[in-house]
């Protein structure tokens, strides 16, 4: 059990990747005090991350039906459980995708702040995590001002 | 003329096949042309090609058109260079936001966008002459507003 106050970093590989590192190295400064804990579908650990866990994705990027033929999300929602017990988490901050779902699910569960950033590869239609992300997020950041319109509540936040 | 063809981290093989053949045909033996294909299994016969750079931006800067999946990274990074662009969305995925990103680039005129592999040469032929719209990036500035909301 880590007792210092952390927030899991949540995102999935590619893009998910690359925006999440530009979000950090702008919290970094802000939240130093944190233990940053990152959790991800890529092996290696971010040099930002003071611990890192890796899971699977919830469905691969070429078949719809992978979702029902692995069993990721069970592996995904057991990482994340013994996550929550063993860290002082104050909040979850992801950039999806799907991954945030589940670890969004849990931490609604235990009363955690959820913070999204809507990925910057969407400009007038909704992704399946921003449409789930939407409803779960205590604060719902978009990047272009065009998905205001899809989302109202969202708040604009310019490109990372 | 100087093309470079980049899918980013992820394969897309039937954009690579499509313009190797393409770049293949006589009035195209002046172009050159560098793949950048990551772990396609379809290789390039007609010209050069990598599977990953390290120095990306370097081959951006010394190509005169850039023929790239509709990766939001390689396109944001593209536009700040105000470099000419054809994105080709992958429709092998199944996400569809390749297909958000391309059609709002293509509807405002930042970029070229091709939707039927067999239009590839109506595009690239187009791209000498087509009045590019400069896209201009907001830097993310809430960064604060998010530590202040997590901290308190």
């Amino acid at each position: 059990m880590y007792s210092n106050k952390s927030v899991l970093l949540c995102f999935g590989e590619g893009g998910h990747t690359a925006q999440m590192n530009r979000l950090v190295s702008k919290l970094i400064e802000p939240l130093s005090s944190f233990d940053l804990v990152s959790i991800s579908d890529i092996k290696n650990k971010p040099n930002w991350s003071t611990r890192h866990i890796v899971t699977g994705e919830l469905r691969g990027k070429h078949k719809h039906s992978d979702i029902l033929f692995n069993n990721g999300p069970f592996k995904i929602i057991k990482s994340i459980r013994s996550a929550i017990k063993n860290n002082n988490f104050q909040a979850m901050i992801s950039t999806g995708p799907g991954i945030a779902i589940i670890a969004a699910l849990l931490f609604k569960v235990y009363g955690i702040k959820i913070v999204h950033v809507e990925t910057w590869s969407r400009f007038t239609t909704k992704s399946l995590t921003g449409r789930v992300m939407y409803l779960l997020a205590d604060r719902f950041y978009v990047q272009h001002k065009s998905l205001l319109s899809i989302y109202p509540k969202a708040i604009y936040a310019g490109v990372l | 003329m100087k093309v470079f063809v980049t899918v980013g981290t992820t394969k897309f093989d039937a954009m690579i096949k499509s313009l190797d053949r393409l770049f293949n045909q006589k009035p195209y033996s002046h172009y050159e042309v560098l793949f950048q294909i990551a772990d396609g299994e379809y290789i390039p016969k007609s010209n050069n090609y990598v599977a990953m750079l390290s120095n990306i931006e370097e081959v951006y800067q010394e190509h005169d058109l850039v023929i790239t999946h509709a990766g939001a990274g390689s396109i944001f990074r593209l536009l700040e260079l105000r470099k000419k662009i054809i994105i080709i969305p992958n429709v092998d995925r199944i996400d569809t936001h390749q297909t958000d990103i391309a059609k709002y680039m293509g509807d405002h005129q930042h970029a070229l966008i091709c939707n039927d592999l067999l239009a590839l040469s109506k595009q690239i032929s187009l791209s000498s002459t087509f009045k590019y719209v400069p896209y201009l990036k907001e830097s993310f500035f809430k960064a604060d507003e998010i530590a202040d909301f997590i901290i308190n």
